[in-house]
């Protein structure tokens, strides 16, 4: 049970060797007991409700003190001391590039307490000084949950900026050009390159194409759908959904500029890039070329 | 090349990747034909994607990711389409779940053993299942070594899975 428990905190690594892969498969096939003590503390550690109780206990410990307090008086004294001390030194500063890998987006902590999931072969640059957060978007898609502290954060991504003021919001930047920004909680100020400003509302998208700016249909979920490994569209390019999955295949996947500007509309399981190059090769008469370095999409001469 | 993929196909056993992605799903789903239905499909999807050309070399971990996303996908789209609660649905869709992890009694169960735990393996479940940060990075900010941390994030997850074990039980009795 103990092995299995360590199974599970390995699967839960974005950077696992794959000699590390190799002994799970082992470990694995060597019984049945393995096989479903690893099944029960996944399902546990993976689950909503274990999720839930544990964000309960981080942003609650002043609640549960009143309802035990010999048990909890001591530990929260040195959390709020060990908070004291955090708010005095670590949150103020962060200088560092985040990237990830091809086919493996991440969770990261930024030392203010705000979150970012990077998509796969993403760059952010993290400048947090005293007075202001600023993180530059390079490439790819991020998804911001930001904590409010009183200093603006300001994330840039091609010729636009998006001004926060504590919230979770979607930046995505796309190899044409074009970034779109989708808000889900709180407020934020889109600027394009004009000086032209839009403010959000939660379900908001709006999208940036050579500095300008334009209001996209609302969107209907919590959070976005590449997260969870989904590309849902009404009207996009063939080119921007290659782009999705792109992020999450581990072998780089390329389209020719003939096929790039079709249009498609659908529900798309990006997580999975194998199971759409075949949908779309199905359903846009396009033709998936692979070799031993990449995957090519051409369109299929008549 | 040398190998035969035929034969590599033929190889394949799937009986035990059915019960894994079974129990797996079963466990979060609460009830049998969901997890039965989560058990095929994910075998499914590993038949076509060997059938695609791919030798697959890592069948339990493609197996327990994709069955990890049938599992999201079905909570998804439960939530999309604003049915009732999850704790709700499963109890009235099988009245003997066998430890569902899902809901709120499980929620409740979870925060008790968490509470009890001593304060720095709580704090270190938090920050790795909360914040997602890294053994290393907690290590770090807290002064231990990578493989204390380690050993506390696997200590405490058998600690909440004994929890849950126990109150199952005793389903249903709120002391």
């Amino acid at each position: 049970m103990a092995d299995a428990a360590a199974w599970v905190d390995w699967s839960a690594r974005p950077d696992v060797s794959t000699a590390e892969a190799a002994a799970f498969e082992r470990w694995m096939g060597e019984s049945e007991a393995h096989r479903r003590a690893f099944a029960d503390l996944a399902a546990l550690w993976r689950s909503d409700a274990l999720g839930e109780a544990a964000a309960d206990l981080a942003t609650a410990p002043r609640r549960r003190q009143r309802s035990s307090p010999w048990r909890f008086a001591l530990p929260s004294a040195v959390a709020a001391a060990c908070a004291a001390l955090a708010v005095l030194y670590t949150p103020w500063m962060d200088h560092r590039t985040l990237e990830t890998a091809r086919a493996q987006p991440r969770d990261m902590a930024l030392a203010d307490g705000s979150t970012v999931r990077l998509s796969g072969g993403a760059r952010l640059v993290v400048r947090h000084s005293p007075m202001r957060r600023w993180a530059t978007l390079e490439r790819g898609e991020a998804f911001f949950d930001v904590r409010h502290d009183g200093r603006a954060f300001v994330v840039a991504a091609g010729e636009g900026q998006v001004q926060v003021m504590g919230t979770a919001f979607n930046v995505d930047r796309l190899s044409s050009g074009r970034t779109e920004v989708a808000l889900y909680r709180g407020a934020v100020r889109v600027r394009g390159r004009s000086k032209e400003t839009m403010d959000l509302q939660p379900g908001d998208r709006v999208i940036l194409e050579r500095g300008r700016l334009e209001r996209a249909p609302g969107l209907r979920v919590a959070r976005p759908d590449w997260i969870d490994g989904w590309f849902d569209t009404q009207d996009a390019s063939l080119g921007h959904l290659v782009e999705e999955i792109d992020r999450f295949s581990t072998k780089p996947i390329t389209i020719d500029p003939a096929a790039r500007r079709m249009r498609i509309s659908g529900r798309f399981q990006v997580g999975e890039p194998r199971s759409v190059l075949a949908l779309i090769e199905a359903a846009y008469g396009v033709r998936v070329v692979e070799d031993s370095e990449r995957i090519r999409i051409e369109r299929r001469e008549s | 090349m040398a190998y035969d993929r035929d034969d590599c196909q033929a190889a394949t056993d799937w009986a035990p990747v059915l019960d894994f992605a079974r129990r797996l799903a079963r466990r979060r789903l609460g009830r049998a034909d969901l997890a039965e239905d989560v058990a095929q499909e994910t075998v499914l999807r590993l038949v076509e994607y060997g059938r695609g050309g791919a030798v697959i070399d890592n069948l339990y971990g493609l197996a327990f990711r994709i069955a990890e996303n049938l599992v999201s996908e079905h909570f998804r789209r439960e939530r999309r389409w604003g049915q009732v609660e999850l704790s709700e649905t499963l109890a009235s869709a099988d009245p003997a779940p066998d430890r569902v992890i899902e809901g709120r009694e499980a929620v409740a169960t979870l925060k008790q053993a968490l509470a009890r735990m001593p304060a720095l393996r709580r704090d270190i479940i938090i920050r790795r299942r909360v914040r997602h940060q890294s053994c290393a990075a907690i290590a770090a900010d807290l002064g231990l070594s990578v493989k204390a941390v380690e050993k506390h994030v696997t200590r405490g997850l058998l600690d909440l899975n004994q929890a849950f074990d126990q109150n199952g039980r005793g389903r249903g009795k709120v002391h």
